[in-house]
């Protein structure tokens, strides 16, 4: 069975080619398994956002290869990338980036809309997973007309609901408050546990990152270190995340 | 500095002040050409230069109002670039800018985008007043002498006049709203709480059936009284339906957006595919934001087909009119005074006073005929030959439509005309002669469309007349409505009956008629008719019998029918066109403006995997929604009042309205059309630009 992602040497560099470049990543690989729940963690400017946007295709890297579920995503074209994003990848953002004029079930249908799922079978999925994410009775009101949590949850349900191989999620948790973030964080738990979703997260919030089986940290744009929960408890797991933020530091600075 | 920032500003937001430009060049372009025409009335022929300086005035007037129409449009386009720029004049003053100076960068801007329309306006225009010559010169039936290059200074200025005009009123607003807000106010402006309120199912059905019900109302009404141009059907209730209309489009505009979704949701699989969802939410909540302004733009843009088509259509009629009214080359009528009567074999009058004069008419044409017309009032035993003895008599409602109201025309009286007069008639129309026989008649309709229904209803009904102790019937089943109908070219001329020649004699006259068709060129037959006509107005009328002579030739009647038609699409087109520019020029800045705060969704679109053609596609169906959503309400008020002109005008005469209505709808379109390109691609580049955060 092919992994779900393999990033393997994966560099990019801003910039002009006489010395001024930046190497936001310098060479890049780790592996993700399917049904993996993994975060990645470093300071401000570590290249974590560069790495996210490499591996969900909004960014393309200098060099080294991504490969999603079998296929390398470097080379591909815009077509084909449309389609790869629809059938293979969910996105969760900070800002929830829902639309203002579509109510949150018809936000949560969209993908399946553009995929041209039967309207019949949208409903029902749409209801399956707004159950699961907690959102089920907020589906007819607009989202400013709900709170950030439930946009959140709401925007996670979007991301999940075509059954992508891999969720990527950007700091979900970055404008909650805790107690939503720790609805979320639960509900992303429950669903990786129950439905096997993999899901990669950028965060620098280590609390988050406690709910994840792996967390990778990185720093200038390399892979620094790497932690395990195996079947520590969470509280313990927490405690050994900010061991390492301590070492790498900047973690908590850049909470500011 | 202030300026540079200004300048800056402006090249930042070319693209929101592109349509802005855009709008102000076509409106000085049309402003400058069309006011040229003063001075395009050299290249014209005497004749119609007249004219043409005569429509320049009117031209003058019709502009200034025109001036603050587009400046009250303007300002509100300019509001909308004002208001989606609020943050940023928070952010100047939060910087420690003055009110003032922040003023001071928007006039600056203002200034700036509208001195650079003014010039590129008025080189257009320039370049469009050289080809409007020649349409000028068309519409008023004149070919174009001596052409050159000619650029008009008091236009020039006169324009700049109307544009300061535009541009005061528009600052001045500007500067208000500056003024009036608060910091907190300005620095929040962006932050999205413009709320997308779908009001309740049963609502917004009530809100559009009201709206369609009013407006369907109103149309009934219309097409039951008609429109009040005739002086039959009165005012006030036009007013109430007018206002009717007005009511149910803002109604149904109010209505409209809720419905489009409702009706929309109730398709689920449709509604479900693709991006309609999508197309359908945001059109939904575009139409929400300006409904007021979705139903004044329609309601001017009904104006704006209206003034045009009408317009034309009353045109071309007018000249189709004008020449079924005059189908001789030249006439002269002599009205008698009361109690004229001629013995049997004698001269009238008028023959008299014409070999007194020495006139001679036939070395110019190639048939003269002299004939005569009776009042039937002396005759002797004769029946009232009016519309209500013809009423009376055949059982014919005499109720026609058409005909003032001011005058009684019931009592109204045909006259009177000899078989063989009215053969003459036929003869110059180049028709065969007819018989009535011992006692056949034949009605003569010459007045308009309803009064012939009259008259063929009569003779339709066989009805029989008394005359001179004889009793007659008509000959045929119809009233002679064509040409030979009308006794001459001047005059307007009551209809008359043909009755046997020897059933008039010792009747009182009422004219006597020369009419003519020229041997020789119309212009020099022209002239040769005023020089004979001359010698007998310098004869006087002493024996007093006639109270007046008339002299008309078909030149004249066409040449002013064409003053009056030239000036009436001149105008109709110029304001049609203004007011068309002004509408689109208004969706266009909504719909840029609002493709623009759309960017974040496309690029979203982008991020969950959707084709660029399948949001494209929904950017197209948006926007085109957009723009015929407008014009289809137009369209359908200008469908049922256009009806209402078209039956009004028939009965006065002859139109033909397919010319009128398709260069209408070509031009229309064409103009229409062409904003709403310019609207697509831009905000097509807008979005495809921006939503590239995505790699492609």
């Amino acid at each position: 069975m092919t992994k779900a992602l393999q990033v393997s040497n994966v560099e990019k560099v801003y910039g002009g080619k006489f010395g001024s470049a930046t190497h936001a990543l310098a060479g890049v690989s780790f592996v993700v398994d399917r049904g993996e729940y993994v975060a990645i963690m470093g300071p401000s400017g570590s290249g974590k956002t560069t790495l996210l946007n490499c591996i969900a295709t909004i960014d393309r890297p200098t060099s080294g290869s991504v490969i999603i579920d079998g296929s390398d995503i470097t080379h591909m074209r815009s077509r084909q990338l449309a389609q790869f994003r629809r059938e293979q990848l969910g996105f969760i953002f900070q800002d929830s980036n829902l639309l203002d004029t579509l109510s949150c079930r018809e936000n949560i249908a969209l993908p399946l809309t553009i995929a041209h799922v039967r309207a019949s079978e949208i409903d029902e999925r749409v209801v399956r997973i707004a159950t699961a994410l907690g959102v089920n009775d907020v589906l007819e009101k607009f989202p400013y007309q709900v709170s950030g949590g439930q946009k959140q949850r709401v925007a996670a349900c979007r991301a999940m609901v075509t059954n992508p191989t891999l969720v990527l999620a950007d700091e979900p948790t970055g404008a909650l408050d805790s107690k939503n973030s720790k609805l979320l964080l639960e509900r992303f738990d429950a669903l990786n546990e129950s439905y096997g979703t993999t899901i990669l997260m950028v965060t620098h919030d280590s609390f988050a990152a406690s709910y994840c089986q792996r967390v990778l940290f990185i720093r200038d744009g390399r892979i620094f270190t790497e932690l395990r929960r195996g079947n520590l408890t969470r509280r313990v797991f927490f405690d050994q995340i900010m061991g390492v933020v301590a070492t790498i530091g900047g973690g908590q600075d850049d909470v500011l | 500095m202030f300026f540079r920032l200004a300048l800056g500003n402006v090249r930042k937001s070319a693209r929101d002040y592109a349509v802005y430009f855009i709008t102000l060049v076509l409106g000085v372009a049309v402003f400058y050409a069309f006011n040229t025409i003063s001075d395009q009335a050299s290249f014209l022929s005497t004749d119609a230069r007249e004219m043409v300086q005569a429509v320049g005035q009117l031209m003058l007037f019709v502009t200034v109002f025109l001036a603050f129409v587009l400046g009250f449009l303007m300002v509100y386009a300019n509001n909308y670039l004002v208001k989606r720029r609020k943050q940023e004049f928070g952010l100047y003053q939060l910087l420690g800018m003055t009110r003032g100076q922040v003023s001071l960068v928007l006039f600056l801007e203002t200034a700036l985008a509208s001195l650079a329309s003014f010039v590129v306006g008025l080189l257009t225009g320039v370049l469009l007043s050289q080809l409007l010559v020649f349409v000028t010169a068309a519409l008023f039936n004149d070919r174009v002498t001596n052409f050159s290059f000619h650029f008009s200074p008091f236009a020039a200025l006169f324009t700049l006049g109307c544009f300061v005009l535009i541009f005061v009123v528009m600052l001045a607003f500007n500067l208000r709203m500056l003024r009036k807000v608060d910091l907190a106010d300005l620095m929040s402006a962006s932050r999205k709480n413009e709320q997308v309120r779908v009001r309740s199912l049963p609502a917004t059905i009530v809100l559009g059936l009201v709206g369609v019900g009013l407006i369907g109302w109103a149309y009934y009404r219309l097409t039951r009284d008609g429109l009040p141009l005739d002086g039959t059907v009165e005012f006030p209730p036009f007013l109430v339906t007018t206002l009717i209309v007005c009511a149910g489009t803002l109604v149904f505009f109010y209505g409209l957006s809720g419905l489009l979704f409702h009706v929309s949701r109730a398709f689920h699989g449709a509604y479900y595919r693709g991006l309609n969802m999508f197309t359908v939410r945001q059109l939904s909540s575009k139409v929400n934001t300006v409904s007021v302004s979705m139903a004044v733009i329609s309601f001017i843009l009904f104006l704006a087909i209206m003034a045009v088509s009408g317009g034309m259509g009353i045109c071309s009629g007018l000249d189709a009119d004008t020449r079924k009214a005059n189908p001789y080359d030249a006439s002269v009528v002599f009205i008698y005074n009361q109690g004229t009567t001629i013995e049997e074999g004698q001269d009238t009058p008028a023959q008299q006073a014409m070999a007194n004069a020495g006139i001679d008419f036939s070395s110019f044409s190639s048939q003269v005929e002299y004939l005569n017309v009776y009042n039937p009032g002396q005759v002797e035993g004769g029946e009232d030959l009016s519309v209500s003895g013809f009423a009376k008599a055949s059982g014919v409602s005499p109720d026609i439509p058409g005909l003032s109201t001011s005058t009684d025309f019931s009592a109204l009286t045909y006259y009177l005309m000899t078989q063989s007069d009215y053969n003459k008639l036929r003869s110059l129309n180049g028709l065969d002669p007819i018989d009535l026989g011992e006692s056949g008649y034949l009605i003569l309709s010459s007045v308009n469309a309803s009064m012939a229904n009259f008259d063929n209803a009569v003779m339709a009904a066989g009805t029989q007349i008394s005359l001179g102790g004889r009793t007659l019937s008509p000959i045929s089943s119809t009233a002679d409505a064509g040409p030979s109908a009308t006794p001459a070219d001047v005059g307007a001329w009551f209809d008359a009956v043909v009755v046997p020649d020897e059933l008039v004699s010792g009747a009182e006259l009422a004219n006597s008629i020369v009419d003519m068709n020229y041997s020789v060129d119309s212009a020099k037959g022209d002239e040769r008719y005023f020089e004979e006509t001359a010698k007998l107005s310098e004869m006087p009328n002493t024996e007093g019998q006639y109270r007046f002579i008339s002299y008309g030739t078909r030149n004249d009647a066409i040449q002013s029918s064409q003053k009056t038609s030239g000036m009436i699409s001149y105008l109709a087109i110029y304001i049609g066109f203004v007011l068309v520019i002004a509408c689109a020029a208004i969706l266009a800045i909504q719909q840029l403006s609002s493709a623009s705060d759309a960017i974040p969704s496309y690029r979203l679109l982008a991020e969950l995997g959707c084709p660029r053609s399948m949001a494209l596609r929904s950017l197209l169906v948006q926007t085109l929604a957009f723009f015929l959503l407008p014009l289809i309400v137009a369209v359908a008020h200008t469908v049922v009042a256009l009806r209402q002109l078209i039956r009004i005008i028939s009965l006065i005469g002859s139109i033909s309205w397919t010319n009128a209505i398709v260069t209408t709808a070509v031009a229309f379109v064409a103009v229409y059309g062409a904003y709403f390109a310019i609207t697509y691609v831009t905000s097509r580049g807008l979005v495809t630009m921006h939503s590239s955060r995505a790699r492609e």
